[in-house]
């Protein structure tokens, strides 16, 4: 069994010890107090010293792993399965329910394959009567459905 | 007894409350079913819908999402050879054998019918053990509740799947993102970075719905489609008289084990389901017929994780600590109802408490029907192309979480967490852990202070109460022996990677 120094699979224990020292510089804005009566820094400082005694530990232990098969990632697919959500968040309130809703799922349908355009089209209309009638019309939440004009 | 019971039924049985049971159940099991999505998923997505209701009417329908998805995941397995999650991996080793000859409707049978019988007897432990428990919980004072919110942390990150150490180090960033916002005790702001959003905390929803619905959506939207191939054809949906008389003793066998471990930290379905498929081939009567598509084999799995699911509310109704991450949920569920979990909730709010009970007999009825004779329902919807299941699942989500607070910055932050979930699983760092830190942080924190406040700052005081001593031992022992697990696996010959599986 070939066992060797691995860095770079350090990175994820090095990362934790990173967090758990940026979390204890930000912690300095609170007070620590005493074991008798602990302030509000106290805890906190607790939480992060574990974190980056964790942290150390998993970055000596992962550096001395055999490198685990990672499954590839096809970033293409990966960047219209975050850009869909995002689109969501940007379009919802100017553009109203019904363009989010178009916006979203059709960067989302990017993601597979073969995507035929009527599909995509009669998928908005349905998510788009189905979102108004359980949202807007059953759950009383304020939306607009289509942009205000004017 | 009887007569909470009876309050319980009294409270499940009126039309809105039978609806949401029946709605959660079908929602629940209609998600679940998709491959790949599991029953924390399938919670998450749909939290933000129960959000309008009553409590007791909002818990009643998040329970039958979690039982209904629960079924729903031991369908695919069955007939597709894809589990949704750990806890129905084991069901594919026999169930998906017996579809493959011919038996899918038996294996079928054999799971509902096994998971009614389990759901029956974990509820009336339920009933029994829940109000003992609250009774002792209401001696606890900080130290004993510190040490237990400690036992619970620690049981979780060792006891679930994956990497000990890395299950710790999602605990611990959990318990991190839960100190944002205002400090309990003096009202200060810490790690907000001035952000008003923050000043209440980091939503419980949103990490919830991102870490797990919008990580998992990527998952299955950048990996290439498994879905819609191979559903094997569906047999009578019933048993042989000699196939009733098989799964008797692991139905019960099952049972037992799962209710256990379902209320122990760090239990839940998942684990029920192994250990009883383990003890099964160790006391069945057929053990050696196991993996060959042995109907036992699916019976014992699935009664298991059925009967846990129901425990798993045990510790949560009456200590008010959330024994795995599908508890955590629950927990977020009923604080946003401005319902604090914990043994005074049976006094409190004694209608929520039974009220869910006797709605989880009345669900596992209805599972049976939802199941058995809309079977071809959800075979159908196994054939829905990927093109346009995970868009629409994307769409809800969205509109889940923006029509909460009308935030699209909850959306972005859900999205922040989503891109997190998604490497950290592909990492190895599981992200249930993080979601049991977040719920459990603000309660050991609390405890912390208040036992230093009452014992003027004598750390002793967490080992001179028998209690406390009791549950920090448990821990103790908990951690020695992951840590003897993890010695034996480094020596040589004994290292064995298998797939990671969340």
């Amino acid at each position: 069994m070939p066992r060797g120094f691995n860095g770079p699979q350090m990175i994820g224990g090095v990362l934790l010890v990173g967090l758990a020292l940026g979390g204890l510089w930000l912690n300095q804005a609170h007070e620590l107090g005493t074991f008798r009566r602990m302030g509000p820094g106290y805890f906190p400082m607790l939480v992060f010293l574990a974190m980056a005694v964790v942290g150390i530990a998993i970055a000596v232990a992962d550096g001395w792993r055999r490198p685990a098969a990672v499954e590839r990632t096809n970033w293409r697919r990966f960047a219209a399965a975050v850009a869909a959500p995002v689109a969501f968040g940007l379009l919802i309130e100017p553009l109203g329910l019904a363009v989010a809703i178009a916006a979203t799922t059709a960067l989302a349908a990017l993601t597979t394959g073969k995507a035929r355009p009527l599909r995509i089209i009669g998928l908005v209309v349905f998510l788009t009567a189905l979102c108004w009638m359980v949202f807007v019309s059953a759950l009383g939440i304020g939306i607009a459905l289509f942009p205000a004009l004017g | 007894m009887l007569d909470n019971l009876a309050l319980g039924f009294a409270v499940a049985a009126t039309a809105e409350n039978l609806a949401a049971c029946f709605a959660g159940a079908m929602l629940g099991t209609a998600i679940g079913v998709l491959p790949g999505i599991g029953p924390i998923t399938t919670i998450s997505l749909l939290l933000p819908l129960t959000f309008g209701m009553d409590p007791a009417t909002g818990l009643i329908m998040l329970a039958g999402i979690y039982y209904g998805a629960q079924y729903g995941g031991s369908t695919t397995s069955i007939l597709m050879n894809l589990p949704g999650e750990v806890s129905a991996v084991v069901t594919t080793l026999d169930g998906y054998k017996m579809a493959r000859q011919g038996e899918a409707g038996a294996a079928l049978a054999a799971a509902t019918i096994g998971s009614f019988i389990a759901g029956t007897l974990a509820t009336l432990l339920i009933a029994a053990a829940g109000p003992a428990l609250a009774k002792v919980a209401m001696l606890f004072g900080p130290p004993e509740y510190f040490s237990l919110v400690l036992l619970g942390l620690i049981g979780s990150a060792v006891l679930g799947q994956g990497s000990a150490l890395k299950s710790i180090a999602m605990m611990l960033g959990g318990i991190g993102l839960g100190l944002v916002g205002t400090d309990l005790q003096t009202g200060e702001q810490r790690f907000t970075f001035g952000i008003d959003q923050l000043y209440d905390g980091i939503g419980f929803t949103v990490m919830a719905v991102g870490l797990f619905g919008i990580a998992e959506v990527i998952r299955c939207m950048t990996t290439p489609d498994a879905a819609g191939t191979g559903v094997t054809p569906l047999t009578r949906l019933w048993l042989t008289p000699r196939q009733w008389r098989r799964i008797t003793a692991p139905v019960l066998r099952g049972s037992g084990a799962g209710s256990l471990i379902g209320m122990l930290p760090g239990g839940g379905a998942s684990l029920a389901a192994i250990a009883a498929y383990a003890l099964e081939r160790r006391v069945g009567r057929n053990r050696r017929l196991l993996g060959t598509g042995a109907i036992e084999g699916v019976a014992a799995p699935e009664s298991a994780n059925n009967a846990a699911a129901q425990t798993g509310f045990i510790p949560l109704l009456s200590l008010g600590i959330p024994p795995n991450a599908v508890m955590a949920l629950m927990v977020g569920a009923l604080m946003i109802h401005g319902i604090q979990p914990g043994p005074r909730i049976l006094e409190t709010q004694p209608t929520i408490f039974w009220g869910l009970i006797a709605s989880m007999w009345l669900g596992n009825i209805m599972l049976l029907f939802i199941n058995l004779p809309l079977i071809g329902l959800w075979v159908r919807l196994l054939r829905i192309p990927a093109a346009l299941l995970y868009p629409s699942i994307l769409v809800l989500c969205c509109m889940g979480i923006y029509s909460m607070n009308h935030a699209a910055l909850d959306v972005f932050l859900a999205v922040a967490f989503g891109i997190a979930g998604y490497f950290f699983v592909r990492a190895g760092y599981p992200p249930a852990p993080m979601l049991i830190g977040f719920v459990l942080g603000p309660m050991l924190e609390e405890n912390l202070v208040r036992s230093m406040l009452l014992s003027r700052g004598e750390w002793r005081i967490f080992v001179e109460r028998p209690v406390s001593a009791g549950l920090l031992l448990l821990a103790l022992l908990a951690v020695a022996g992951v840590a003897v697990g993890m010695w034996r696996r480094r020596r040589p010959g004994g290292v064995r990677h298998g797939p990671d599986v969340d």
